[in-house]
């Protein structure tokens, strides 16, 4: 599941539109939009908004080794490199309250340019930028971090981030921010939709022959130790190229009366796995 | 899709002053820097995936604090030297075989490098003036939970040891590699005090569980280089592991590295089954499925991993009988 999490409805509504997203009313605090494969949490603004409305949308969606959180939002660009428009992706967060850094795994290369972004408490002004140690600033992602890092792993986030002022605007702005935004889109979106399915591959035991493991150890009463091994000795088989687990099925009947009978089971059939 | 190796370089704060920084952030100009509080806020962050990692690992440079060198443990392959050491430059690898035991004991894929080279050898010189056996040499393991030889072309802290090897005449190091890296020595005076470890395995198990390692043949190219240079050099069997034809294969590997290899230069042989740590092992199946080695009816110890006890003095007692073909049987240390 793609969870992805905006600050703001004016940033999530590009997505809700481009994604053919549908609002979750169930859901009445925190506003969720979902597709087969989408989940959406508009945040509100500050980290600990983003923090919890991060973990609301892990708990709808499910913890799953497959889940990638994408946090998408406008930010303020501290350095001139980066230009008003631009997308791009983030390699570090800095929160600047509490002096910590967090740092997504940078496995996947996104072709966009990358940069360091500082989380404040307060909105950053021109004022701030000597003291920042960043390249770019917002009030969400540290929370964002640190609330999905309970619950997955650092190459499951991804920061989107577009910059639409140099820390100096005001609401006459506003319109203008909005279109950078917007036009930037094509820049990333196609990011979202091909997320890479890192962990999707096949487990080596399928539910089918976990459900028949489960049913054998069952049947034939086998001590925790036995289950463990015949679970080695059943991955061992498939990954050397055992086709099907047919040959534990003779088992599933096999109800033995005493322990020396059924130790003497368990060991020819782990013998005919290992074969 | 994936960012290539080292796409990144993390910096901890601090290790620019480092000269051995600049030499490896000029061999990886394409890399992109972020800096770091402290190294462990990228390398030992919870929840990461070593394999995933792998597939794209990030090189951090580091400065170490602590620890610049240990003891070694009773359990430690000593080769019969009292003043035994070893230090850690590097952690993790460039390689990614099945059963290294790394993928355990780090939290993390990607690579840290210390560069923090004065306080190593100063750390190294102070333990030679206090080793508890003065009149044996001190013998350090310098390539223990990495393989430095395979970095040396970024990371040239093969070469630097061993030229700090040879000023200090009680100090013996081994270096040991799977990499085929010999050019890397090649403009290196031999010291017989830097002892050159190579593991090898057959072409079956190299192949198949060996991920990123040179192949058995191109190694043993190199040892034939470093051995006509005069360089004193070890080979290592070690893990043997147990496949099938398990004996067959390893007879016949042997007859084909000494068809290559002189074996009266061959300094020393050692010879091991497969065996890890307990916990890393567990950690290790926690994460993966996909390698059939690490299925195998083991037997359990408190201490170790391995094959059941018998099948551990077979294998043993098959291939040391083979070795004896070609190498005194006193050159060859084993382990069960
Ligand atoms: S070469 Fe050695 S240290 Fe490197 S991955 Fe293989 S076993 Fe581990």
């Amino acid at each position: 599941m793609k969870i992805i999490v905006t600050a703001l409805r004016q940033e999530a509504r590009p997505l809700i539109d481009a994604l053919g997203l549908k609002q979750d009313s169930s859901s009445r605090r925190i506003p969720v939009y979902t597709s087969a494969d989408t989940l959406l949490v508009i945040s509100g603004i500050g980290k600990m908004y983003a923090g919890i409305a991060t973990t609301h949308a892990v708990h709808l969606a499910g913890e799953s080794k497959d889940n990638h959180l994408i946090n998408v939002g406008m930010c303020g660009a501290v350095v001139d490199q980066i230009a008003l428009g631009e997308a791009v992706t983030v390699n570090k967060i800095w929160d600047h309250s509490s002096g910590r850094e967090f740092f997504p795994d940078m496995l996947i290369n996104h072709s966009l340019q990358e940069a360091s972004l500082g989380t404040f408490d307060q909105p950053v002004t021109t004022a701030n930028r000597p003291i920042l140690a960043c390249d770019i600033v917002d009030m969400e992602a540290s929370g964002i971090f640190q609330a999905a890092h309970l619950f997955m792993s650092p190459h499951q986030m991804l920061f989107i981030k577009v910059a639409t002022d140099y820390l100096e605007f005001s609401s006459d702005d506003y319109s203008q921010m909005q279109r950078y935004y917007e036009q930037s889109l094509d820049e990333w979106a196609p990011i979202l939709r091909n997320c890479e399915q890192f962990d999707s591959a096949d487990p080596v035991i399928s539910p089918e022959q976990e459900t028949l493991l489960s049913s054998v150890a069952e049947s034939m009463r086998l001590t925790q130790t036995q289950t463990h091994q015949l679970r080695d000795a059943v991955t061992r088989f498939l990954v050397r190229g055992g086709a099907n687990l047919e040959i534990l099925k003779p088992n599933l009947a096999t109800k033995p009366k005493h322990k020396t009978l059924r130790n003497q089971l368990f060991e020819s059939m782990i013998q005919a796995l290992n074969k | 899709m994936w960012h290539k190796r080292f796409s990144h370089v993390y910096l901890e704060e601090g290790v620019e002053k480092y000269p051995m920084t600049r030499v490896i952030l000029d061999r990886l100009s394409n890399s992109k820097l972020v800096t770091v509080k402290n190294y462990k806020d990228v390398f030992a962050r919870s929840g990461q995936n070593f394999q995933l990692q792998k597939r794209s690992p990030k090189l951090i440079l580091a400065r170490k604090k602590d620890h610049l060198i240990y003891e070694g443990s009773m359990a430690s392959q000593d080769f019969g030297y009292r003043n035994f050491y070893y230090n850690s430059l590097l952690l993790n690898c460039v390689y990614n075989c099945d059963y290294c035991y790394l993928q355990g004991m780090y939290p993390s894929g990607n690579m840290v490098v210390f560069v923090n080279e004065d306080d190593f050898y100063r750390a190294t010189a102070k333990a030679i003036d206090y080793r508890p056996f003065p009149q044996e040499p001190l013998y350090l393991c310098i390539s223990y939970d990495t393989d430095l030889l395979a970095y040396e072309s970024v990371v040239p802290y093969t070469s630097r040891f061993i030229e700090f090897t040879r000023e200090h005449e009680d100090l013996v190091i081994e270096i040991r590699t799977k990499s085929a890296n010999w050019r890397a020595l090649e403009e290196i005076v031999p010291c017989d005090r830097a002892i050159l470890a190579w593991t090898l395995s057959p072409p079956e198990v190299a192949s198949a569980y060996e991920q990123l390692t040179p192949s058995p043949e191109q190694r043993i190219q190199a040892i034939k280089q470093c051995l006509d240079r005069g360089w004193p050099v070890r080979l290592c069997f070690d893990p043997v592991l147990r496949i099938d034809n398990w004996e067959k294969i390893y007879i016949s590997f042997f007859k084909e590295v000494f068809k290559h290899l002189p074996a009266e230069k061959i300094r020393d042989v050692s010879l091991g089954v497969f065996r890890m740590n307990p916990d890393y092992f567990k950690r290790i199946k926690k994460q993966r499925t996909d390698s059939d080695i690490l299925y195998y009816p083991f037997e359990s110890s408190p201490s170790f991993v391995s094959y059941p006890a018998e099948e551990r003095s077979q294998m043993i007692e098959k291939l040391k009988d083979a070795l004896t073909k070609y190498v005194p049987a006193e050159t060859i240390e084993t382990w069960t």
